[in-house]
């Protein structure tokens, strides 16, 4: 995995990094995806 | 005509195309957007003055009262913690968003009782606890993957331990840490020893670790009311998405599926357990044809399916159920089914013109600096 720090939390240390484009393109600009509630990205769910 | 209520806020594009579906079959549909209040919207219960409590908001586009006649009530996505103005005194802030909350968490427990709720408000806190959730399943008469919550790092390690290289780790809540170039986001991920914090860091936060279920695809299952919409996810073609199907995006293939009857009738005891007529269930189907309950979204998002497949009929059926008020409902597939695709852009637009500048956004429940 990649070097987060040991003092930073578990849900932190494992947390997949994405970058904007990434989560743009996640879900075609569309906030119906499944990950409809995160921030900026506009949208990712649950 | 039906009178549907919804909570949401302006950027759900859920509640907006429903409400446009419900608006084209002739029912009226009312946006109740929650993050309005308190800085555009006012609310106000009066109790002494002989009868039942009496209570009424309103704000922009918005006007109703104890007296207004709701037939059903979508729960869909109140919105129950404030958006304060930045200026405000910071001691001040803190109360004032504790006060709110109370007091919406209060006006929720008087409104439309009669009403036919998706879900019902009582029901939604313990559908929405994932623990509560594995143990009804498991009761239902489903199957669920080893589990343990804790934040005991004596017994965390003995459960990494007991299922060395086939463990997994989830968190409660989802979670984005804002990064100074893109965010790092929480999803299901494989977790070892070594990947732990320090001890006195790992009890600070309790999380979710499970043995690792090998999946041939995985499930989504949308139950409305007694409709059920299974929809297959060929999440195994994708190396990045094969721990957990959110990080397929858009490349996710979607199918109609079937679903063996004794698992589909063991989901339905587990949302009667629950006491929900909505929801969309998780599950993986094992390489050798096994079913293994994930989780319950409770308010989960939908339209998503048929956006990826036009096959899938959701928009539709939900705003049949909502337009029925009953969860035994009547739905036919027929070409003149509401489509997402037919409502979308006019949804979007009309939250990026009418909605933006008329309402309060969301505040941001997931998203925190790094």
């Amino acid at each position: 995995m990649k070097k987060v720090d040991k003092k930073r939390i578990l849900g932190r240390r494992l947390a997949a990094d994405i970058t904007a484009e990434q989560l743009k393109s996640a879900t075609g600009g569309s906030p119906s995806n499944c990950m409809g509630d995160y921030d900026d990205v506009d949208y990712i769910s649950y | 005509m039906t009178r549907i209520l919804i909570a949401t806020y302006p950027e759900d594009i859920h509640a907006t195309m429903v409400a446009a579906g419900l608006e084209a079959r002739g029912h009226q549909a009312v946006l109740w957007q929650g993050a309005d209040f308190p800085t555009r919207q006012q609310a106000s219960i009066s109790i002494g003055d002989g009868g039942e409590a009496a209570w009424e908001v309103s704000g922009p586009r918005l006007r109703m009262a104890s007296n207004s006649a709701f037939d059903v009530i979508w729960h869909r996505r109140p919105v129950i913690e404030p958006v304060l103005p930045d200026e405000m005194h910071p001691g001040d802030r803190i109360v004032a968003s504790r006060e709110c909350s109370i007091f919406n968490r209060n006006l929720w427990q008087l409104i439309f009782p009669g009403a036919f709720w998706i879900n019902p408000l009582g029901s939604r806190q313990r559908s929405n606890a994932k623990l509560v959730q594995l143990q009804e399943a498991l009761a239902a008469g489903l199957t669920v993957p080893p589990t343990l919550c804790s934040n005991d790092p004596a017994r965390i390690r003995a459960f990494l331990d007991r299922y060395a290289g086939r463990a997994i780790y989830k968190p409660f809540y989802p979670a984005q840490w804002r990064k100074q170039e893109g965010s790092a986001l929480t999803f299901t991920s494989t977790v070892c020893r070594n990947d732990l914090p320090d001890d006195e860091v790992l009890r600070l936060t309790p999380g979710i670790f499970q043995q690792r279920i090998a999946k041939r695809h995985e499930l989504r299952l949308t139950y409305m009311g007694d409709l059920l919409v299974a929809a297959k996810l060929l999440s195994q073609e994708i190396p990045k998405a094969r721990l957990d199907w959110k990080l397929a995006f858009t490349d996710l293939r979607v199918l109609p599926a079937e679903v063996p009857a004794e698992v589909d009738r063991a989901c339905r005891r587990l949302l009667r357990r629950l006491g929900i007529v909505f929801a969309c269930l998780d599950m993986i189907v094992t390489p050798e044809g096994d079913h293994v309950f994930v989780e319950v979204n409770e308010m989960g998002q939908f339209l998503w399916l048929e956006e990826l497949n036009a096959d899938l009929r959701l928009l539709d059926p939900f705003c049949e159920m909502l337009g029925q008020a009953r969860r035994d409902f009547t739905w036919r597939r027929s070409p003149d089914n509401l489509r997402f695709a037919d409502l979308h852009d006019a949804a979007m637009a009309q939250q990026r013109e009418v909605f933006a500048r008329v309402h309060v956004a969301k505040p941001s429940y997931f998203s925190v600096p790094d």
